[in-house]
């Protein structure tokens, strides 16, 4: 954890006499200190403001890719659909699924890490605050990014696998593919950037006490996350810049023609893809082992087997990435071999679903819409993992793949795992955030909608697969749907209903904000928790803790509020303390200096040259200039900018004294 | 208005300028003013930043550290740079009489030195607090530095890296790389789990090693590369008016040609040359004795694996109907084959045909040149 | 069992039951050939296995949400967890997936034998149709001596191992033919392999399932599995020499209509210009994959343009496709007889094929294939012209 102490006010010097070292040091630029206004949000390093634009642009990213699914279901209600032609349904489910994947529920759970993960190891912010805003900066703008192809000549029309030689410049001719590969590139240059702040913020900035086995199991679970985007990132970019100088400059990587063989992109996509699919669900899986212990007023069951089983997925994860790839030839040895690897990582994860279930066994449940939706991840999410062992079983899965078989299982997976303890996460933690509560009845509302919504759209998909319906098809026939229970005309139908009563449960989310904007403030502990984030007030403040916690349990807040007073092996809970009550402690001890960093234009220019780059690359070659240009400007900037800004520069000065001050902070 | 050390970066752009706009003018191609322009554009961002900064005398904005500021400021610290500049500018000279890489080595020399002097100059004069002073330096010079000498120590490496490994055989790389490979592991060991062994016999270590390293890469890089056989094509080899595909001879090209098989995951079929002369083939899948002939689909690459048995040297050809040449009149023969494969060895010929073979009387086939039993029909419909 | 839950379960059971016997053509669980009955015997047990423990699941979470809800019970023990128990319930599932991935493997190991096959089938993928070759072999019944091209619709005996060996012209292709075998993917530069066979004559439905571009859902094929005796005929009409429509009728227009407008591209094998020399269609110089389907015998298929439209009128297409399997060799080598042509799609077809179809097959747009097409572009055909096709067409049986 760099912090670097400013040049004191009266420095030492080599030579004799008094001399005086300028207090702002190289930045000739006035800081965006305001504490209020566009300002404070844009130019922000505060990781919890950070942590809400995440959330908020990858709900709109949300709302984008479930029209664009919508769309989808639209076209494939009756036979024949005329609703999209052939070529914008291509794009249509290529964008669906990259917005869903990349641009929903990986920042979303970056939200969520960026958020919790300080508070829950009792850190006043992340280890490296403005690469935390470049982050975010690079995630929206690459957002955007692959988003504009749709004004700019159509979208990538490859499938969000973007197989070679398919994704070649004599098969689809259009941008949307150089879109599609630079935005991605862009969006990971902020995912690998945040992983590495995570991973540095949770091995080095944990409160006194809290040893890694102590950690909240959402941080752990974000900590194996992280890791698995350091590795998992780079192979994907790798493949995504032979793509672009496939495309862009003539390269030969996936050209059968020279000599190349179109399985390396397979190879690399899915070493990166199936890392993606834990990526994507085990900060679900983090959150509602936080949210079952809280409403079921126990302990999360196995604490380690869910930590290890968490990493053990995180690594096999690794090794099974070929099952994506049964049919495409790979000889029986390597089948055989991954068919088995994708076996054992099911083990793992029936670890954990067996561990959630006990933890609510012999609890004291409250169904909350937090813990609804945690209920519904482990159901549906059973349903998402055994469906994926019938294709673990690779004959079995040489008939389901690349039907809507392998479209059930993976939203179960995906919309059951990740999506569900997504919302269980933003139910459970909207108090903390935002210091007003969610209704509850527009809650379960929107719960049940949802549930029932995927239930209808993405069940009755498990009979269309195996009746033979492949994907990624823009029109069906008649002619091969049969008749009788089995219809594929009926059940087709049946899903298109089922994904507007999912829209529309999705939307009730918005209308439950909305309602819920007036509500009064809420309580300081509304749920009875367990973790270290609720020891502060709701929202937090800005420097989060008053004074950092010394943490002796896991569980700690919990174990401030309750003693055991039973005797011997008779437990018996006993509350001490409310929530409220052991808050305004803490208050009571505040520390007397908090060191703050300071905000920063820096992260945003930077991010915001590589999509002019991506421009360039595609449109024009000086415009690559300009954004090289402004990068290194950027780079400058950022280098000559001291971690704090100059007293002088907040309006009205931060007061002297024994006053918390904004002035220090960390160095990157 | 101008301070001094603008003045010369404001001339510098307006020239840089001027020239780009003169060569894009008068000479042809893009790259030109795409690289005179850029240096304009870098030239005025570092105008624009001198003028801003007032030739970095910003400090003296602040009139009370002038005020209390000793009347003495401390020496200047010792410098490596005008030494190296002035070295810089010597080996300029003397490749401009001897070899162009001394010259680039020059100029390369005189572009550091001068940028980390620049550097070091302007950091001194931003406070009167030496330590200060050197933090100015690194934050100026190090987002440059760094990303700059890794690029260059890893450039260094892996040149000399693959220098040793392209003179040594090719059993000996393997050798090498493994050998190699284990010393680092080990040493990496060593040192990860003794930490008290004190830093300077790693950086001891570090360092014979890399001048190990450069030093056998330049051996290596004198003494040259070994025989590197290029993998030679299998259509069009003509040499000296003699088709190579109807001679059993051996000619130049076959001396250099790989007989190894890249493409063993896509054989269309593979024939083999027995030692009773005859040609037999096998595809994937059940043998077909008795068959007319090999069948190839039309319009794709089929990959041909041809295996030598005989005992001899001996090519596979193909014979492909007739074409008319281009700039004549006269049919000549289509033909394609392998280089000439030793007793026992195998190699690959890619063939796309985009004419069925029943546009050729007596249609298409493949034969070894010298072995008269051997011939198989080749049906392409 | 309460009364109305027992109907409802019966009623669900009758509509089950009564459905599977008019399932789609593509029902994966309907295997007609032993490649597909190992799959089927392999993954039967898995989903059982499967519903059982998601039904155990199930039923303990609603055990545990009705038991355990909040009702004002003291605080519970806070148990941290009990090792033994979760190793024994870590072992189980483990035990399990050792017991599926045995015969997984050995499953795995026999369907990649080819060693057992007597007939060896090229398909070729490319946008957007398969083109399916018969090299020249002793195998496949009585032996093949010339070679037989079609497209769309392959035709192989009952009872016989058939080695399908595919590749690509441009992007990746799947090979699917759901009652015989699961899926391989059809790969450029390489030779995959796929065996099938079929136990019982009958047409067997297939869809590319490898997303391979803007008409990938118009991308299917069949398999036409019949009697080797059927079998042998239908080989023997393959390769009769051609006929000449007769002088002055239609086709024989047709048949200048199609050397002018169609032979560029689509080979008919015997047609001959008017000195005698046979006409080669160079696809590779108008197509970007190099290759179009070859019409000599197209009436001898039901489909057309990748098997994606019905040569056959809705009412004839019936009387083939849902044949009993005693017959549905005899019917299919009927051809497309002249009143049960669908003249309706053929005539759009020809009108403006990518119209009917999306294909990239406007060479003015396509900078990117220096102007070869990716599928059929529009001819500008006159009605006359479509006419004199259809007829000339017709006659390719």
């Amino acid at each position: 954890m760099a912090i670097i102490e400013r040049p004191t006010d009266t420095p030492a010097l080599a030579g004799a006499g008094a001399a005086v070292t300028p207090s702002s040091s190289y930045g000739n630029f006035r800081r965006p200190v305001q504490a209020t206004g566009w300002k404070s949000w844009a130019f922000t390093v505060d990781h919890k403001k950070i942590g809400i634009m995440y959330g908020v642009v990858a709900m709109v990213f949300f709302f984008v890719g479930g029209i664009e699914a919508l769309l989808i279901r639209a076209q494939l209600a009756q036979p024949n659909g005329t609703i999209l032609s052939a070529d914008k349904y291509n794009q249509m489910f290529t964008m669906h699924a990259t917005t869903m994947v990349f641009l929903f529920v990986m920042p979303m759970a970056a939200a969520f890490a960026n958020y919790m993960m300080p508070l829950q190891i009792g850190a006043r912010d992340v280890a490296f605050p403005r690469l935390n805003a470049l982050s975010l900066w690079l995630f929206v703008f690459g957002g955007i990014f692959i988003n504009s192809s749709w004004i700019l000549g159509g979208a990538a029309d490859g499938g969000w696998f973007m197989y070679a030689p398919n994704s070649s410049v004599p098969f689809s001719p259009t941008n949307g593919v150089d879109f599609w590969t630079l935005g991605l590139l862009i969006t990971g240059v902020a995912s690998q950037v945040g992983a590495i702040n995570l991973i540095v913020t949770a091995l080095n900035m944990r409160a006194p006490g809290m040893k890694l086995m102590r950690m909240p199991i959402f941080t752990w679970m974000a900590l194996v996350v992280q890791f698995l985007l350091l590795f998992s990132i780079p192979v994907i970019t790798v493949a995504l810049f032979l793509l672009m100088f496939q495309r862009n400059f003539g390269a030969n990587f996936f050209s059968v023609e020279a000599g190349a063989d179109p399985l390396l992109w397979q190879h690399l996509f899915w070493l990166f893809g199936h890392p993606e699919v834990y990526i994507l669900v085990l900060p679900s899986f983090g959150i509602i082992s936080e949210v079952l212990p809280t409403f079921s007023r126990k302990p999360l069951f196995g604490y380690p087997f869910v930590v290890f089983s968490g990493a053990a997925i995180g690594f096999v994860g690794f090794g099974v990435w070929a099952h994506h790839m049964f049919a495409a030839g790979l000889g029986p040895i390597s089948v055989a071999v991954f068919s088995v690897a994708t076996m054992a990582i099911a083990v793992p994860t029936g670890v954990k679903i067996i561990n959630w279930t006990l933890t609510m066994w012999g609890g004291k449940l409250w169904f909350t819409t937090a813990m609804l939706f945690a209920i519904g991840l482990i159901v549906q999410f059973t349903i998402g993992g055994l469906s994926g062992v019938t294709h673990a079983v690779a004959p079995s899965d040489t008939q389901q793949t690349d039907t809507y078989y392998i479209v059930a299982h993976f939203h179960y997976v995906i919309f059951g795992g990740a999506v569900l303890g997504l919302f269980a996460g933003i139910y459970y933690w909207w108090p903390k955030v935002f210091g007003k509560m969610l209704s509850e009845k527009i809650g379960r509302w929107n719960f049940w909608l949802m549930i029932i919504g995927m239930n209808m759209t993405f069940g009755p998909m498990h009979i269309l697969g195996l009746q033979g319906q492949p994907r990624r098809m823009y029109i069906w026939t008649g002619d091969r749907a049969g008749d009788g229970f089995f219809d594929l005309a009926f059940w087709n139908l049946v899903a298109s209903i089922g994904s507007l009563v999912l829209g529309i449960g999705a939307f009730l989310f918005l209308v439950n904000v909305w309602v819920s904007r007036k509500n009064p403030p809420a309580p300081a502990d509304p749920w009875d928790a367990r973790s270290l984030e609720w020891l502060t007030t709701n929202p937090p403040k800005e420097h989060n803790f008053d004074r950092i916690p010394t943490v002796h349990t896991l569980d700690e807040f919990f174990h401030r509020k309750y003693e055991d007073v039973g005797e011997g092996d008779q437990h018996d809970y006993k509350q001490v303390a409310t929530g409220a009550e052991v808050i305004e402690l803490e208050e009571k001890y505040a520390d007397a200096h908090i060191h703050l960093p300071s905000p920063s234009y820096w992260p945003m220019v930077l991010a915001i040259s590589l999509p002019i780059i991506g421009y360039g690359v595609i449109f024009n070659t000086l415009l690559i200039v300009a954004g090289a240009a402004i990068a290194v400007l950027a780079l400058f900037g950022w280098a000559l900018e001291p971690p704090t800004a100059d007293e002088s520069e907040f309006d009205p000065p931060a007061p002297d004294g024994d006053q918390p001050s904004k002035e220090l902070a960390v160095s990157v | 208005m101008f301070t001094t050390g603008s003045k010369f970066l404001v001339g510098a752009a307006v020239l840089a300028t001027l020239s780009a706009i003169a060569y894009g003018v008068t000479q042809d191609g893009i790259m030109g003013t795409v690289g005179l322009g850029s240096a304009a554009v870098a030239l005025w961002f570092l105008a624009g930043l001198n003028l801003y900064t007032r030739d970095n005398n910003y400090w003296a904005d602040e009139i009370a550290s002038i005020e209390q500021a000793p009347a003495a400021v401390p020496a200047p610290a010792n410098s490596v740079w005008p030494f190296a500049f002035a070295f810089g500018a010597a080996v300029l000279a003397v490749g401009l009489v001897t070899y162009q890489a001394v010259f680039i080595i020059g100029v390369v020399l005189l572009l550091v030195s001068g940028a980390e002097w620049t550097a070091e100059a302007w950091a001194q004069s931003a406070s009167a607090d030496t330590g200060h002073n050197a933090n100015v330096r690194d934050r100026i010079a190090n987002p440059l530095e760094f990303p700059l000498a890794a690029a260059i120590g890893i450039g260094v490496v892996v040149y000399a890296f693959s220098r040793v490994m392209l003179f040594l055989s090719k059993t000996n790389t393997v050798i090498a790389f493994a050998v190699l490979g284990s010393i680092v592991i080990a040493l990496a060991f060593f040192f990860a789990y003794r930490p008290r062994v004190p830093s300077k016999a790693a950086a001891v270590v570090i360092g014979v090693g890399a001048l190990g390293l450069i030093a056998g890469g330049a051996a290596a890089g004198l003494s040259g590369e070994r025989e590197i056989h290029p993998h030679e094509t299998t259509s069009g080899l003509n040499e000296e008016g003699v088709d190579i595909c109807t001679s059993p001879d051996e000619f130049e090209a076959d001396l250099k040609a790989s007989q190894s098989v890249s493409a063993t995951a896509a054989v269309a079929a593979t024939i083999t040359l027995g030692s009773d002369g005859e040609l037999s083939y096998d595809l994937n899948g059940p043998s077909a004795p008795g068959a007319v002939g090999i069948t190839l689909p039309r319009s794709n690459p089929n990959n041909i694996i041809f295996q030598n048995r005989s005992g001899e040297p001996r090519r596979l050809s193909a014979s492909l109907g007739t074409m008319v040449a281009e700039g004549s009149t006269n049919e000549v023969p289509v033909l394609m084959c392998t280089t000439l494969v030793d007793d026992g060895g195998a190699q690959n010929m890619t063939m796309r045909i985009d004419l069925p073979s029943i546009t050729t009387p007596g249609g298409y086939s493949f034969f070894v040149p010298g072995v008269e039993s051997a011939e198989l029909n080749l049906v392409v419909p | 069992m309460n009364r109305r839950v027992r109907i409802a379960a019966a009623v669900g059971l009758a509509a089950l039951v009564a459905g599977c016997a008019e399932d789609a053509p593509q029902d994966m669980f309907q295997p007609a050939g032993p490649n597909a009955q190992s799959i089927y015997d392999l993954s039967v047990p898995v989903f059982i296995i499967a519903g059982v423990i998601g039904v155990i699941v199930m039923v303990f979470i609603a055990i545990i949400v009705v038991k355990f809800r909040d009702r004002g019970q003291a605080i519970p023990d806070q148990v941290h967890g009990k090792p033994t128990l979760e190793i024994i319930l870590t072992i189980i599932p483990a035990l399990i997936l050792i017991g599926v991935a045995i015969p997984t493997v050995g499953t795995i190991m026999a369907l990649n034998d080819t060693s057992d096959t007597e007939c060896v089938i090229n398909v070729t993928g490319q946008q957007w149709w398969w083109e399916i070759d018969y090299p020249t072999q002793s195998g496949c019944g009585s032996g093949i001596d010339q070679p037989i091209i079609t497209s769309g619709q392959m035709v192989i005996p009952i009872g016989t191992p058939v080695l399908v060996r595919g590749t690509s012209r441009d992007v990746i292709h799947s090979w699917w033919i759901p009652r015989l075998n699961g899926k391989r993917d059809m790969v450029p530069g390489r030779v995959h392999t796929n065996r099938i066979e079929a136990d019982e004559p009958g047409i067997y439905a297939g869809q590319c399932t490898e997303f391979c571009g803007l008409s990938h859902a118009n991308m299917r094929m069949e398999v036409i599995a019949m009697t080797p005796e059927d079998f042998e005929a239908w080989k023997l009409n393959q390769t009769k020499p051609y006929e000449s429509p007769a002088e002055g009728t239609l086709a024989a227009k047709g048949e200048q209509t199609f050397i002018s407008q169609c032979a560029r591209c689509h080979q008919v094998n015997g047609l001959e210009d008017a000195d005698g020399a046979p006409i080669v269609s160079r696809p590779d110089l108008s197509v970007y994959s190099g290759a179009a389907p070859n019409l000599t015998h197209l009436m001898t298929r039901n489909t057309f343009a990748g098997a994606a439209y019905n040569l056959l009128t809705p009412e004839c297409r019936p009387k083939v496709w849902n044949a009993p399997s005693e017959t549905v060799g005899a019917e299919y080598l009927k051809g497309v007889t002249p009143d049960c042509l669908n003249s309706v799609e053929l005539r759009e077809w020809l009108r403006n094929a990518p119209a009917k179809k999306p294909m990239y097959a406007d060479p003015t747009k396509l900078e990117a294939t220096d102007g070869l097409t990716r599928g059929m572009p529009n001819l500008a055909l006159s009605e006359d012209q479509i006419d004199e096709l259809v007829a000339y067409l017709l006659e390719r049986h």
